[in-house]
């Protein structure tokens, strides 16, 4: 069950229903997800109950998460890796690391010399076994991260291991967990050992890397938001209890501020953004919305707090992108059609159908420049309140609540565009290339990017997506040595801008939030 | 064109309410110019109009930027009716210290608040943002302020509310203030088991549960 809020009762996703309510008072928590009847019926939020003796719930409809982006963009590089078996005169294998011999005779061949490049996400754990010596990627697990239980995003993660005793240990232990599961059965899958693994590169945002080496992520959730190291960060395998070789490394590629993490350096190395000859805009969009921007001689990012609303939560009908979530939308004068994941009947609007149908409600003018509902046949009034139905019979629709949620997301990213390109000094037409990376971007079309007011109107031709570049970024420096030096130095030359601390900050935040191209 | 007081003061409220941010220092000056009460012009003018506008807000026709601009257009006219106001006018408002709990640098919201609690008519002690929790008691001890009011983007920084509340309970005081806490990862759950004395979900929600604990007191 998700519990993006980490149970303080306030995201309203880990609704139950009590077979038996008895007489609990209704508090005002439930007040805010229920009605009157709801709450009479058993619902309740699981977070918030108290159970103090043996009761039966029921859930509500499974949701499954949809197929996990794993694959990401890649730029060319030279094959070098850390890691390699190196035939020795005496036709046994000697193991490298870097320009160093580690091991002699470590095995009577050059054959399965294997890595491990992972993406290690605060939602999603992607892992990808690779063939060192041959340079090829052999096969990509995922699962969801299983520190998911302890909140969703990583400031409640950060809230938990400042506040639990234990919590940083308790919140390592769950991610070791995960990595050991797929590091086992990507061994299992393909008939390895543990010792056939000599290299782990891991990338992620700075908050998972604290929390994966055991060290305080206290000090990034209160101002300054220092993180507690910086730079590059590389452990024993062996020694987190990893099943890999006792020779094997795990590198953790570096993190630009507590903010923009070894996530966004990976995708800057994958995009190849360190290229001179374009002027590029890399964006990662999800609660917390990374933006970097590169012309060829700096580099300049933000991060904007984006809030939960682009991946459903917070919203009304808000489901994860999974079976059954609306993921696209077409208003056509008076009916709405729509696509849903896997073709399965609509159980909810997920983050890409959410921009979507705003992008389409802005087009046909149901809502105006200032995100208002106005009067149309696809427009309801509901107890006092208007909504835009989606689906009347699925009973799916979007509430003004829901609209303004958008409306914050989209302040929050589009004046952090805006702030970037106003500090490095280029106009939003001089860029040539618009990358949008992660796992919300590879489901969004430009149209609803540009339609919602997401991204300037002018960037609908120039912009790409990548993909899971966390993890390309990755596998990069798994396979190419030399491009560790890259990424180092990328990490160290990316200028932070605390956004919050900016002067006018507010009033361009503000002015982004209304649908206007002219912002 | 000539205009009675009603009629001026419903243009006042007009511009206020809808945004009409340039035309409002005009209408004002032309309103002390036939020599009405200023005072009269910013109670049932302007403010009426702010109150307008809250209620556009409450029923999801406004939103923030427009609230924003009804409260410059606010200011604009205020600009010029209070110099007008009698000497002796000695305005007693209740006052209310604002902050942003230290540890965290977002202060939109809060912003906001102030906003909206200033043109109610409150006097605001505004502390900014990453204020060091030490420094709401005692703001609140210098202007004898009537209500605290905190606020917080960051979960990670809300048990800095629940220490101000002990500071105060240390010190003796608790009672002498009302302590209001919002932001998006505060509940009403959480103000409750901190002992705030009230939470509210948005800027407007924050006047109302002011005036209803400030009345309360009298």
């Amino acid at each position: 069950m998700e519990a993006p809020c980490g149970g303080t009762g306030t995201c309203g996703k880990c609704k139950v229903r009590l077979q038996s309510p008895g007489a609990h008072p209704a508090d005002e928590n439930l007040i805010a997800f229920f009605n009157a009847e709801q709450i009479a019926d058993g619902w309740r939020l699981a977070c918030l109950y108290k159970v103090n003796t043996d009761i039966y719930v029921d859930l509500p409809p499974q949701s499954s998460v949809s197929n996990i982006v794993s694959q990401g963009y890649m730029k060319n590089f030279v094959h070098a890796p850390y890691a390699r078996k190196v035939l020795n005169t005496g036709g046994n294998a000697d193991l490298h690391l870097g320009n160093n011999i580690e091991a002699v005779n470590v095995a009577n061949s050059t054959a399965s010399c294997c890595g491990v490049a992972i993406d290690l996400g605060t939602t999603t754990v992607v892992a990808s076994l690779v063939d060192l010596n041959g340079g090829r990627e052999i096969d990509t697990l995922s699962c969801p991260n299983g520190q998911k239980a302890f909140g969703q995003d990583v400031i409640t993660r950060i809230h938990y291991a400042g506040t639990n005793s234990g919590g940083t240990e308790i919140l390592q232990k769950a991610i070791i967990k995960d990595l050991r599961n797929l590091l086992n059965a990507l061994c299992r899958r393909h008939n390895l050992t543990m010792d056939n693994i000599y290299d782990v590169t891991v990338a992620a945002n700075a908050t998972m890397i604290h929390l994966l080496a055991g060290i305080s992520p206290e000090s990034m959730g209160k101002s300054p938001y220092m993180p507690a190291f910086q730079g590059v960060l590389s452990l024993s395998g062996l020694d987190l209890g990893l099943p890999v070789s006792p020779y094997c490394r795990v590198y953790c590629l570096p993190a630009v501020s507590s903010f923009v993490g070894g996530d966004i350096t990976a995708g800057i190395l994958a995009c190849g953004l360190e290229d001179p000859s374009e002027k590029t805009l890399f964006i990662d969009i999800g609660t917390n919305g990374e933006i970097v921007l590169a012309d060829g001689e700096h580099f300049c990012s933000c991060s904007c707090a984006a809030g939960p609303a682009l991946e459903g939560m917070n919203i009304s009908c808000g489901v994860q992108a999974a079976q059954g979530a609306i993921e696209d939308l077409f208003i056509d004068e008076h009916t709405v059609q729509y696509t849903t994941i896997g073709g399965e009947p609509a159980n909810g609007i997920c983050g890409s159908g959410l921009l979507a149908a705003v992008a389409e409600m802005r087009r046909t003018g149901i809502i105006d420049k200032s995100g208002r509902l106005l009067s149309h046949s696809l427009v309801k009034t509901v107890a006092g309140k208007k909504r835009f139905i989606i689906d009347d019979k699925q009973n799916i629709y979007l509430t003004q609540q829901d609209i303004r949620q958008v409306q914050l997301a989209k302040g929050a990213i589009l004046s952090g565009i805006y702030t970037l390109l106003k500090t490095v000094g280029i106009k939003a037409t001089e860029l040539q290339r618009v990358v949008v990376a992660g796992q919300f971007g590879a489901h969004l079309k430009a149209d609803s990017l540009i339609g919602s007011g997401l991204l300037p109107p002018e960037w609908e031709e120039i912009i790409s997506y990548t993909g899971n570049t966390s993890k390309s970024g990755a596998l990069i420096c798994l396979l190419s040595y030399p491009e560790r030096t890259v990424v180092e130095a990328i990490a160290k030359n990316i200028e932070y801008i605390e956004l919050a601390q900016l002067e006018g900050y507010e009033t361009l935040f503000v002015k982004c939030m209304q649908f206007d191209p002219s912002a | 064109m000539v205009r009675t007081k009603e009629e001026f003061l419903t243009e006042l409220s007009r511009c206020v309410a809808e945004m009409d941010d340039e035309k409002v220092s005009g209408i004002a000056k032309e309103y002390i110019a036939a020599g009405y009460s200023a005072l009269e012009g910013i109670v049932d003018g302007l403010v009426g109009g702010i109150q307008k506008a809250s209620k556009l807000y409450e029923e999801e026709e406004y939103f923030i930027p427009e609230l924003l601009i009804c409260s410059d257009a606010m200011y604009n006219g205020l600009a010029v009716l209070r110099p007008h106001l009698p000497q002796d006018t000695v305005e007693e408002k209740p006052k209310i210290v604002i902050g942003v709990v230290e540890g965290d640098t977002h202060d939109i919201g809060k912003n906001l608040v102030r906003i909206m609690l200033e043109a109610a008519g409150y006097a605001i002690h505004d502390l900014g943002r990453d204020v060091p929790l030490r420094n709401f008691v005692a703001k609140a001890k210098e202007v004898q302020a009537d209500v605290i009011a905190m606020s917080t983007l960051m979960s990670t920084t809300m048990p800095g509310m629940k220490r101000v509340i002990e500071l105060l309970e240390e010190e003796g005081i608790r009672q002498d203030y009302k302590v209001i806490i919002g932001g998006a990862p505060i509940s009403p759950a959480f103000a409750k088991a901190i002992q705030a004395d009230g939470y509210s979900a948005n800027a407007v929600e924050a006047v109302k549960l002011v005036d209803r604990l400030v009345q309360a007191e009298q």
